[in-house]
Order: structure tokens, then C-alpha cells, then sequence
């Protein structure tokens, strides 16, 4: 739903320290500087990870390795771009291509951008690696080379074309980031392979769609190394408003705006997010931070070019820190000030992807109750389409925003046969709304319900207009069945 | 026919061949097109089958005539054929009466008589011209069973249908079905890869559909407007109170004008409709056959009793209530013969959302349409049955023009209000429109989408240049 406020960064001084380190650690504080080895600056990295199945919650599906590209950044850690560390098990290193394995330890990951900074303990790992410098700025135009390492110790170089500086999401992210476009051919990239350009680091590569590989750009990666140094970590900040373009000149004139003014229409403000409080229907942005908004929702940027306004507020900035915005409300121009705010996953009312934690359920009398989230809703293929219309309503239409009362949906997403729940086998994909005259708004509520079952039975009611608006289980039967179900189906007690 | 020799053995007086009263229709037909309302698609042809009954009467299907321009007749012994009209159609229980006025057209033909609904088991056959041709086909096949079914036509309704292993096949549409010399029903759907199953529309759903317009008008079938949960689980009937042994299914909810509506309350678990007991599992027996009660308001006429034994408060209730059709419900069926219904004002389409807009999306609509239309389309009646009439106004389209050229949301947009005015129907438009003086035309969109505007002066004038250059006869379709 609202288009989340997000960013790149252009944070030159800590970058530039950084730099400063990396050519330290890669060639000494000689004056003249040979160009860095790309070999002694990218290792490979193997995660094998381990999904659960949002089916069946209680079980794991069947673990899977993944070979991504790591990038030597001083520490020395290893810095990866790849969603691939949610749900990880055991992360291996290997240098120059070697088959030898060294374990790696996560020292911080941020899904949502997708970044993961390794460590490893075996001294003689960083034996013969130094990093590689991190590129201030990343070019707008012109010629890169990808860097990987096979699998039979080769060191691949490829060239790839830089099509475009933008705002994109990479991995699970919502945060919309400084990235590289560019136009390759190196087959199955999108690994966090290693872009550098004039022997520094412009980007580590997140997916590739066509020939088109999609990049985090550099200051995105020194931003995140800079907050890893910094704790508290703070991660990527979203502004949580949807707004609407204004090039429309009737309603421009109607809102009082002169053409030159620029601005988007606020039509959200999320109640939990940054710009609650700030911000509210119908206030025009015209400026971010002294900033002029184009009525595209876009801004011109010095090195970039035009980008999309939500990296102004990631663009150098971070969760926590105020911004002041320039605004038109009701006819009258005046400055607002908010203080931008991370939004995990875990804030929307159906989180779009959930990692590194159990699916929650709770299974009574053989009903299995979940959360609603984005997990469940991808075990549909072409989920987007074909599951269930009322859920994905739930997700796209009111997804977003919790309230104190409903933090949650709380679905019935299946029943495990048995004769506790005789005549209800075939109910799957409902909207739960009460369970014993009480409202259930999260899991929580749904088993605080389930104790004060109501004359001896446990009545569960669901959203009208699907496939049943009521149930009722013996809540005597249904405490006797937990054991019973739990063996016939294989559920950890 | 051997087959048909061994059909007619078995009935005691000698039935005369049922073929000679089966037709061949070809319809010359052209549909709307719901992306584009105010053009209309190519003409196409299609074949089906049709028969004579008393009254000069030619029953077929409503969809073999569904959007028709002409429609032919062809009998089998006569080379030239007859120009029918459409004496009555009905779209919910895909049935329709055609008429000859040439009276030269029944010379010879003897009307088929209406018989009762077979059993499982019976056997019997079907005419047609599958495929077209000129001779009358016949096939024979056993009635394999009697249940309750969705009918594809208009997409939500369901009644009592036959299933066959006669073959039906295109062109099959709308011929007799006969058993002992009579005929027992309409073949009206196949199953697309199951060949050996075949669908007829049975008697009893036929000749509520002649009986319905005896005075002239159809008004179509009465919606219960109950929904219920089925009530196998013994949990359920000992929380309900009901005696062991007691059947019924309990409900959840009355829908807002239904035949039902203001009698049976939720909670109340219907025990029988008009004597018939109806089983834990929604059925009723009707002869040897297992249908959903729902049948038993079905062949009601509207305006006709219903009889209702509901458990309540403990005890059984006799309750009476008068048999209703849900006006609304015809914008969730697939749509024939109506021009849709909109409005173009300087290049913004309006539409009244139904379900022939959501088809635009393709089959798959129900995940692939705009998801605030879907819900208004399939949960709001149930989510908010205060608003179940709204008629919800839909932004389909923007012709570009320099007037319009600059607004830059997406449609479809619902339209929330216009000029403050809050919609409730396509028709609110007009005057939210015409009785605006401001100097801006103010459109308010629902969720996150916005607002537009445009000047009024300068919209009206490009209104009519809008309405030349995009080809479009009428601003209105209603």
C-alpha cells in the first residue's frame, strides 16, 4: 500500500573514511597506489538455509544451499547482499575459489535491504584478502565489470553497461534504495556478485530480470557498514504515507498550488509510521529538507539525476534522525518536522514476509490458526492471483496498518481431521473474527478465548461472506483431542 | 434409430418420432462490449436446437439466443428457413421461448408433450443438431443422476439439473430430451473434457419457467437469501439444543431483501421448508433423488407462501413468508441483451461495477482485478449489508485529450464523490455533474488512489470533440 519513504545515502565523509581504510589495508599508506586485485578482495560464500512450511507450520521444508559472492570490507568482515540469510543455518566461506570451507558467523543482516555482514573466527581465512574500496559515488553512464568466483577456482570478469541510477526494492525489502541498473550478460547473477568500476566497489548485485542486473549501490552499502559500526543498528527508514502526482494543472490551481511549487498530495498517512502526527490527508509535500518535490514525486539529485522522493529520506539519513518538510495545508504554507522511523515487517498488520522465526499458530480441536502473512499467501503459486481473493484483500486493501484491537488477522487456514471437528474438515482460508463472543485480533486473543469456552462449547466466528459464518466445537472433546491430533499429525507438543 | 425404436417400444401407446418437432436455430448475434460500452462486438453465428410445444411455442436455450440480431428456423423437411422472435427469455435458468409468426412454420408439426422428472437410471434420448446439419441426431443414454448444479449461463444461479451419458455437444443446446414419448428435459451443458457427461435442465425447472409467464411477464426464481452453515458437526447440534436424531442446518445470515428476510433470524437452524425435512447436510429427498433444500424455494413462483420450521429459543417454530427475488443480484450474473450501462463525460468513463466489468479482466478476476472491486463486487453486501443496494460507480477510462491529458491516476478508480456529492448509483453522476457552478469538476477517489480535477469550462467545451473523435454516438448508457 503507501509507497514506502526509503533510501540510498550519500554519506561522504564516513564513506570516504572508509575508503581511506580500504586502500590502508589493500596497499599500505604507499603514495602511489596500484590499482586493487579483485581476486583478494571477493570470496564465496554458501548459506544453507531452511524455510518453514507455512502449511504444515509446525514442520521445515527441505533446507537449501545457496552460493552468493562476499565482499571484503575492513573489519575484516564480509559484507553480502541477498535475502538469502533469513532463515539461515550454517553460513560457509571459501577464498579464491577453493574447495576448503570455513564457517562464517552473522554478525548483522538487515532483510530489508537485503545486507548481511559476516564474520569469521579462522584467522588464517583472511590470510592473503584485503578489501576493496568503496566507491563514493557510482556512475551514471559507461562501463562496469561483475566479479564472482566459479566453482573451479576461475575468477569470472564480465562487463556490464550502467542503464540507470534509480530507487529500487531488492530481496523482501519495501524500502526502496539507491541502485544500479545495468545491462549484462553474466548468466544466473543476482548473487551479490561484486560491481566495480575505475578499481572501486559500485554495487553489489541483488537479482537479474532479462539482462537487466539490479544492484545496491555503494552508498547504500557504506551507509549500512557505517550503522553496523555505530550500534545500536538502525537500519533503513520509511516515511509510511501513499501520496498522489500533481501535474495535473486544474488541480493544482484547486489546491492553491502556483505551477512552479511543485508537490505531491498526501491521499495515507499510516497511523503507525513516521509521518503520523506529522502529516495528514490531503497536505501537499513541497519540500523535503529544503529540497524542491517535482510534481512527479521526484527530486533532482546532484550526482543522479532525478530519483524518486523516498530516497530523500534514506538518502544520508536514518531512522531517528528529523526531518523538516515544507507544506501546503488547507491554503497555507508552513513547516512540519517528523522523526523518520523504521518499519519492520512485523509493524503491518499482515507482515509481508516473516524470517528467522517460526511461523505462529495455535492448533485447537485439529483447527489450525495462523497469522495471515505474506508466507502463507506465497504457498499459492502465482500467488498475487490465485490465492484466496478475500486474503488478498486482507493483505493489499488493509494489510498495513494494526490496531490495538486487531493486530492481526487471525485465520483458520486448515483442519486436521479428527472427530473433535467432525463435520468441518473441508474449512480452510477463513477470516477468524470472534471465538466466544470475544474479539480475536492476534493469536494471543484467539487462545485467551479459547479458555472461557461458553457452556461447554467453543464457538468460533468468522468474517461474513465466506465460506461459513460460525462453528462450534465440544470444548471438552476438543482438550481431549490436543494429545491425539498432535500424534496423528506430527506436531510438537 | 434402433435406439429410438427400443425407447418408443417400451411406451405403452405408440408415441409418435419426436424428431419431426425438433428445429435447427441459427442466430446472427453480436454482444456488447463492457471494456468498450458504447461499441458492440463482430456478429457471430451459433447453432442450437430448439422444439415445438403446445402454443406454437418453440422452447431452447436462453444462451443459444442470448445477444441474438436474427434468428433462423430451420425445419428439417423444408429448405427455407423461418424468422423467429424472442417471445420470452430467461437468463437465470437458461431457457427461452421463441415464436414463427409465419403460421405456414407448425404446418405438420406436432407440439411435444412435457413429461415428469426421470429417475436415475431411466433411459433416454436426446435430439439435437449437433454440430448443425440437416438431419435431426438422436443419442441414447442413461439418467446417471438427479442433483442440484450451477447453471455456466448466468454464472450464479444453480438448480435442479440432469446429468446424462447421452452426448451434448454444441449445436445439442436447447434440444428434447425424451423419455417414454415425452420429454423429460432441455440439453443445455457439457463438462469440457468429459465426454461421456452430459447436463439437461429437467422438467420441474422447465415448466417454472412456462408457468412464470402465464401472466405475460418473467420475473424469474425467489432467492432464499439464507446462508447456513451445514450442521454435520454433533458439537454444533448439541450447542444449537437439538433433540439427537434432529437434521437441519443453521444460519448464519439472511441477505438484505430475501425471501427470508425479517422471518428466520441467525442462529435459527431450519428444520423444514414447507413439510420437507431438511437433512444435517442442507438435503432434502425429493423422490429418489438428493437435492439442496435450496431446490424447494427454487420451484417457487415469487409471491408464493414458504412455509419455514425453524428451531429456536429451544423449540420448533412454524413460520410463513412470502417468496422474493433480490433485484441486485442481476449485476453479479453474466449479462445478455443489455446494452451496458455508462457515462463519458470529457473523456472520463464512468461504469457501474458489475460483474461483466470484472470479466474484462479475464476469468481469473477474482484475484486479478483491481482488489478494491472485488471487494465491493463479492464481500461488501456481506461485510456492510446496510449498503448492500449501492451501486458502486467505477472510473473505467480516461480518452486522452488535452483537457484530461495531465491526470495521471490509473483507472479503474471507484468513485467516492464527485463535487461532494457522495455517489450511489451511475445516475447521481448526472446532477453532481450538471448542478455544479464552481469553477472546478472535483472527482474524489475510494482508498489510496486521490482526487482529480478538472476545469468545468474547459471540460465542457472538449466534451462533444472528445465524444467526435473517439467515435462515441451517445455521452449516456442508461
Amino acid at each position: 500500500m503507501a509507497s514506502p519513504a526509503s533510501g540510498a545515502s550519500r554519506r561522504r565523509g564516513a564513506v570516504a573514511a572508509l575508503v581511506a581504510l580500504a586502500l590502508a589495508a589493500a596497499a599500505g599508506p604507499a603514495v602511489a597506489l596500484p590499482p586493487p586485485d579483485p581476486r583478494a578482495g571477493i570470496v564465496t560464500v554458501r548459506v544453507t538455509g531452511q524455510d518453514w512450511n507455512w502449511r504444515t507450520p509446525w514442520a521445515k521444508q527441505t533446507p537449501m544451499t545457496r552460493i552468493l559472492t562476499g565482499l571484503v570490507v575492513p573489519g575484516p568482515r564480509l559484507l553480502v547482499a541477498s535475502p538469502a540469510f533469513g532463515n539461515s543455518l550454517l553460513i560457509e566461506v571459501q577464498k579464491r575459489g577453493r574447495q576448503q570451507r570455513t564457517p562464517a558467523r552473522l554478525a548483522l543482516v538487515d532483510h530489508e535491504g537485503p545486507l548481511a555482514l559476516l564474520e569469521v573466527d579462522d584467522p588464517t581465512f583472511w590470510e592473503g584478502l584485503a578489501p576493496l574500496p568503496l566507491a563514493e559515488r557510482v556512475p551514471v553512464s559507461g562501463e562496469v565489470t561483475v566479479h564472482r568466483w566459479l566453482r573451479a577456482a576461475q575468477f569470472e570478469s564480465t562487463r556490464a553497461a550502467v542503464a540507470q541510477v534509480r530507487a529500487g526494492r531488492h530481496g523482501l525489502s519495501r524500502v526502496g534504495l539507491l541502485t544500479l541498473d545495468l545491462s549484462s550478460n553474466a548468466e544466473g547473477a543476482g548473487e551479490s556478485e561484486v560491481v566495480m568500476a575505475g578499481g572501486e566497489v559500485v554495487g553489489l548485485a541483488t537479482s537479474k530480470g532479462g539482462d537487466v542486473l539490479a544492484a545496491l549501490a555503494a552508498p547504500v552499502l557504506g551507509q549500512f557498514l557505517e550503522g553496523a559500526a555505530h550500534p545500536p543498528y538502525r537500519g533503513f527508514a520509511r516515511v509510511g504515507v501513499a501520496w498522489q502526482e500533481l501535474q495535473n494543472p486544474a488541480l493544482r490551481e484547486q489546491l492553491g498550488l502556483e505551477p512552479a511549487e511543485g508537490g505531491v498530495r498526501i491521499t495515507h498517512v499510516l497511523a503507525n509510521g513516521a509521518a503520523a502526527g506529522a502529516l495528514e490527508v490531503g497536505d501537499v509535500i513541497l519540500e523535503v529538507a529544503g529540497v524542491h518535490v517535482d510534481p512527479a514525486g521526484q527530486f533532482d539529485h546532484p550526482v543522479y539525476g532525478r530519483l524518486d522522493i523516498p530516497l530523500l529520506f534514506t538518502d544520508g539519513r536514518r531512522p531517528g534522525d528529523r526531518v523538516d518538510l515544507r507544506i501546503l495545508r488547507n491554503g497555507e504554507r508552513k513547516t512540519v518536522a517528523l522523526t523518520l522511523k523504521r518499519m519492520l515487517p512485523e509493524d503491518d498488520r499482515v507482515p509481508p514476509y516473516v524470517v528467522d522465526r517460526a511461523p505462529e499458530y495455535a492448533v485447537h480441536g485439529g483447527l489450525v490458526f495462523q497469522h495471515l502473512t505474506g508466507a502463507y499467501l506465497a504457498t499459492w503459486p502465482d500467488w498475487m492471483r490465485r490465492a484466496p481473493p478475500r486474503l488478498l484483500i486482507a493483505y493489499d486493501r488493509d494489510g498495513a496498518e494494526p490496531t490495538p484491537e486487531q493486530p492481526r488477522f487471525v485465520i483458520l487456514a486448515s483442519v486436521l481431521p479428527d472427530a473433535a471437528n467432525l463435520g468441518y474438515q473441508d474449512l480452510r482460508d477463513l477470516i477468524v473474527t470472534a471465538v466466544n463472543g470475544e474479539k480475536v485480533g492476534s493469536l494471543d486473543d484467539l487462545r485467551r478465548a479459547f479458555e472461557r469456552p461458553r457452556a461447554g462449547f467453543q464457538v468460533i466466528e468468522f468474517l461474513p461472506g465466506q465460506a461459513t459464518g460460525r462453528i462450534v466445537l465440544d470444548a471438552a472433546e476438543a482438550a481431549q483431542a490436543a494429545e491425539r491430533i498432535r500424534d496423528a499429525y506430527g506436531i510438537a507438543p | 434409430m434402433i435406439l429410438a425404436a427400443v425407447a418408443l417400444a417400451g411406451a405403452a401407446a405408440v408415441a409418435p418420432d419426436p424428431s419431426g418437432s425438433v428445429v435447427l436455430i441459427q442466430v446472427y448475434r453480436s454482444r456488447y462490449d463492457w471494456s468498450i460500452p458504447w461499441r458492440m462486438e463482430p456478429v457471430d453465428s451459433v447453432l442450437g436446437s430448439g422444439f415445438l410445444i403446445e402454443g406454437g411455442r418453440l422452447v431452447t436455450n436462453a444462451h443459444v439466443i442470448s445477444d441474438a440480431r436474427e434468428i433462423l428456423i430451420r425445419r428439417r423437411d423444408q429448405a427455407n428457413p423461418y424468422v423467429a422472435r424472442v417471445e420470452a427469455v430467461a437468463h437465470d435458468c437458461d431457457l427461452a421461448v421463441l415464436r414463427v409468426d409465419d403460421p405456414a412454420f407448425t404446418a405438420g408439426m406436432r407440439p411435444l408433450a412435457l413429461g415428469s422428472l426421470p429417475r436415475a437410471g431411466n433411459r433416454v434420448l436426446t435430439y439435437g443438431f449437433p454440430l448443425g446439419g440437416q438431419e435431426v441426431s438422436s443419442t441414447a443414454g442413461i439418467v446417471s443422476r438427479v442433483e442440484s448444479r450451477g447453471y455456466v449461463h448466468s454464472g450464479i444461479d444453480a438448480h435442479l439439473v440432469v446429468q446424462t451419458d447421452a452426448a451434448i455437444n454444441p449445436g445439442n443446446s436447447g434440444g428434447p430430451v425424451v423419455h417414454d414419448g415425452r420429454v423429460v428435459g432441455v440439453a443445455f451443458q457439457g463438462f469440457p473434457g468429459f465426454d461421456n457427461m452430459g447436463f439437461f435442465i429437467p422438467v420441474p425447472v422447465v415448466r417454472h419457467f412456462l408457468r412464470d409467464l402465464e401472466d405475460g411477464r418473467y420475473d424469474g426464481f425467489p432467492d432464499s437469501g439464507l446462508r447456513t452453515t451445514r450442521l454435520l458437526s454433533p458439537a454444533y447440534r448439541r450447542e444449537r439444543g437439538l433433540p439427537p436424531g434432529s437434521g437441519g442446518v443453521v444460519v448464519d445470515d439472511v441477505a438484505p431483501g430475501a425471501t427470508v428476510e425479517g422471518v428466520v433470524r441467525p442462529g435459527d437452524v431450519i428444520l423444514a421448508l414447507d413439510g420437507v425435512p431438511v437433512e444435517t447436510d442442507g438435503t432434502i429427498r425429493d423422490g429418489g433423488a438428493h437435492v439442496t433444500f435450496e431446490h424447494l424455494v427454487d420451484m417457487k413462483q415469487i409471491g408464493e407462501p414458504l412455509h419455514v420450521k425453524v428451531w429456536r429459543d429451544g423449540r420448533e417454530q412454524d413460520l410463513v413468508t412470502t417468496s422474493r427475488h433480490i433485484a441486485r443480484l442481476e449485476t453479479s450474473r453474466n449479462r445478455y441483451g443489455v446494452a451496458p450501462r455508462y457515462l463519458v463525460y470529457a473523456g472520463l468513463v464512468f461504469m457501474p461495477l458489475d460483474r461483466e466489468l470484472l470479466k474484462t479482466y479475464g476469468r481469473g478476476w477474482p484475484g486479478a482485478a483491481d482488489r478494491g472491486l472485488v471487494w465491493h463486487h463479492l464481500y461488501r453486501e456481506y461485510e456492510q449489508p446496510e449498503t448492500a443496494d449501492r451501486e458502486v460507480v467505477v472510473l473505467i477510462r480516461i480518452l486522452r485529450h488535452a483537457v484530461n491529458s495531465q491526470v495521471t491516476l490509473n483507472p479503474p478508480l471507484v468513485v467516492e464523490k464527485v463535487n461532494g456529492v457522495t455517489l450511489n448509483g451511475l445516475a447521481d453522476l448526472v446532477p453532481a455533474l450538471s448542478g455544479n457552478t464552481g469553477r472546478f469538476h472535483i472527482f474524489e477517489f475510494e482508498g489510496l488512489a486521490g482526487m482529480e480535477v478538472l476545469d468545468r469550462a474547459q471540460a465542457d467545451a472538449a466534451h462533444p470533440e472528445i465524444l467526435r473523435q473517439y467515435g462515441i454516438p451517445r455521452e449516456r448508457g442508461f
